[in-house]
């Protein structure tokens, strides 16, 4: 498998400042808000944008300085910058390419080959650019925003074919995204860039469970996010924060450290009085009050008023209706102690 | 009563405007003054000058108008408005400012003439005053043409292992052709028309504009006509042209 590294890349935009150390390997996708940089980035490994500082190296090969057309490197462009004036023929051959017939046939294309691109739709688009980056045989795959121009109902369907392409290539991709749902459906790993820099990079399951710092927990939906500070670190780390003492088992923290910690909302339960508690969940449990409850389709969120923090749940649609919570009814919540990820502050 | 007088407005212009095209038609009493050899000849130099600056805008005006559709720097501005400024002066005043480089007075002039060329009153001053004149129109055109074209495209080629030439002439060139043909015409058409330029670098030889002008001279409105209406008739044409073509000046293919 070959390997891309960017080493201390950085590029001055205006007031914005790119810098990223990193490796991608497999299929990553680059998750972050527009304007964080995320295409500076593509294009900087690209070529087709000077980097300021630092190298850039693919399979061990340093192509900092290299001209685009000598990195062997496909892309996928925003919008998919097919050449309007050929057909779709002309746009897989171009430049002399030969083997347009089978990777047609794989992208499934073939009853394209002879049309104009500009009456094709955007899938059909989005295939065919996708071809095309794959035909030059490169090292490297660059994806940028592939889903963009799909219609929603098309893109889960389009994002599963192209994975099973991918899997035929045993190459780097890097598919940047604004939207999570792509980023878990295609990537192995997932990196999440925010204002620049590349905050986190990790197996897809590691970033949504274990966020490395606060922006990357918020930028993963997770609502439950609290100030804390460790109080002793035995068998379970005790948190000292605003409603009391919270326990997890993330127990790699030193006493007297501030912290920052976090649960998904799912993970969040409403425990009915006079249930006997488990050991994940005993000592962890609040009394609060809800003061909002929203139906988001199938799943319930609950928002609970602590003595002064708000707290998120997301419960199933029979456990909501068991509980029959309704808006101001004092609950009791309950945070899983595996299951409140602590960070540095 | 207002909106009818504001109905009016757009006809009274369009009325004022056809004048010239039908009073040229009206003022022409015999049609074998069109044939004289004199005329013939004139409309001879124009046709090759014409046709001659506008290789030369194309050659050198369609890469210059790519660096300054793709580069924004500083620079770029003030070459733009050096490029720009003949569209902006009177003709007579560029075609003064040729002379006094270019006479063998000037700077230019006097290291050409101790090489045994001269700069005024030859047929290569007649394209020199008209590249001077009609050159932007090529280099403008073409550059907002180049400007509607989607950089990714060009990177997109880049990717496909073509170097920057072979992109240029493979992407750049054809998606701007609309553009830069609108723009090849006006300079055809400008340079066709010069007449202050021309007349202050290069009486000799004659093109068109400067023997309808002399024409005048010797005869007023009778004499000049005939040639009037033939350079009428080479505007008219390039307009034809142009609708065909079916861009306006700027016109160009979409980059999506």
């Amino acid at each position: 498998m070959e390997l891309l590294e960017l080493r201390r890349v950085s590029k001055k935009l205006g007031n914005f400042r790119l810098e990223v150390d990193c490796e991608f390997e497999e299929i990553t996708a680059v998750l972050g808000p527009s304007g964080c940089g995320k295409t500076t980035m593509l294009n900087i490994i690209a070529g087709l944008i000077k980097q300021d500082s630092g190298r850039i190296f693919l399979d061990g090969r340093d192509i900092s300085n290299l001209a685009p057309e000598k990195r062997k490197i496909g892309y996928v462009f925003q919008d998919y910058a097919l050449f309007p004036h050929m057909t779709v023929r002309e746009n897989l051959s171009y430049g002399g390419r030969e083997g347009v017939k089978e990777i047609a046939e794989v992208a499934g294309i073939s009853h394209l080959l002879d049309r104009s691109v500009r009456l094709l739709s955007g899938g059909e688009k989005q295939r065919v650019a996708l071809a095309r980056a794959l035909i030059t045989e490169p090292d490297l795959l660059l994806l940028d925003e592939p889903m963009s121009s799909v219609d929603e109902l098309m893109r889960k369907r389009l994002i599963v074919e192209m994975g099973s392409i991918l899997k035929n290539y045993d190459i780097p991709v890097v598919y940047v995204t604004h939207s999570r749902r792509e980023a878990f459906l295609m990537a192995d790993r997932i990196a999440v860039m925010l204002d620049g820099k590349i905050l986190q990079i990790d197996q897809a399951e590691k970033v949504f469970e274990e966020p490395s710092n606060r922006h990357v927990a918020e930028f993963m939906g997770v609502e439950n996010i609290y100030d804390g500070l460790v109080r002793n670190s035995g068998k379970y780390l005790e948190i000292e924060w605003s409603e009391g003492v919270i326990y997890s088992t993330k127990n790699h923290f030193q006493k007297g450290e501030e912290v920052v910690f976090c649960i998904r909302p799912e993970y969040v339960m409403v425990v009915r009085e006079g249930k006997p508690l488990g050991e994940m969940l005993h000592g962890n449990v609040f009394r609060g009050q809800v003061v909002k409850r929203i139906n988001v389709g199938g799943m319930h969120e609950i928002l609970v008023k602590l003595e002064s923090e708000l707290v998120t749940s997301l419960i199933p649609d029979h456990a909501y209706h068991r509980l029959g919570l309704d808006e101001r009814d004092e609950v009791m919540i309950g945070f899983k102690k595996n299951r409140v990820h602590v960070m540095k502050k | 009563m207002l909106s009818r007088i504001a109905g009016i407005l757009p006809y009274i212009l369009i009325v004022y405007l056809s004048l010239p095209v039908i009073s040229a038609l009206m003022a022409v009493k015999s049609i074998s003054a069109i044939g004289s050899e004199e005329m013939l000849s004139a409309f001879g130099v124009s046709m090759a000058s014409a046709s001659v600056t506008t290789v030369i805008s194309a050659v050198f005006g369609i890469p210059l108008a790519y660096r300054l559709a793709r580069n924004h720097g500083r620079l770029s501005q003030v070459t733009e408005a050096i490029v720009i400024s003949p569209i902006v002066l009177p003709p007579l005043v560029t075609g003064l400012f040729l002379l006094s480089v270019l006479s063998p007075a000037g700077f230019i002039g006097r290291i050409a003439e101790s090489a045994g060329i001269e700069l005024t009153r030859t047929f290569f001053a007649v394209v020199l005053a008209q590249v001077a004149v009609a050159s932007p129109f090529t280099v403008v055109s073409a550059k907002a043409a180049f400007e509607e074209i989607d950089p990714k495209l060009e990177f997109a080629s880049r990717l496909m292992g073509a170097g920057s030439l072979k992109t240029f002439l493979m992407v750049s060139l054809p998606l701007a052709k609309r553009g830069i043909l609108a723009g090849l015409l006006m300079t055809f058409v400008r340079s066709a028309g010069e007449f202050g330029a021309t007349f202050m670098l290069a009486y000799f030889p004659k093109t068109l504009p400067v023997y309808l002008y002399t024409s005048y001279l010797r005869g007023g409105v009778q004499e000049a006509a005939p040639v009037a209406l033939f350079l009428l008739l080479i505007g008219l044409g390039v307009f034809a042209v142009l609708r065909a073509v079916g861009g306006g000046v700027a016109g160009t293919e979409k980059g999506k």
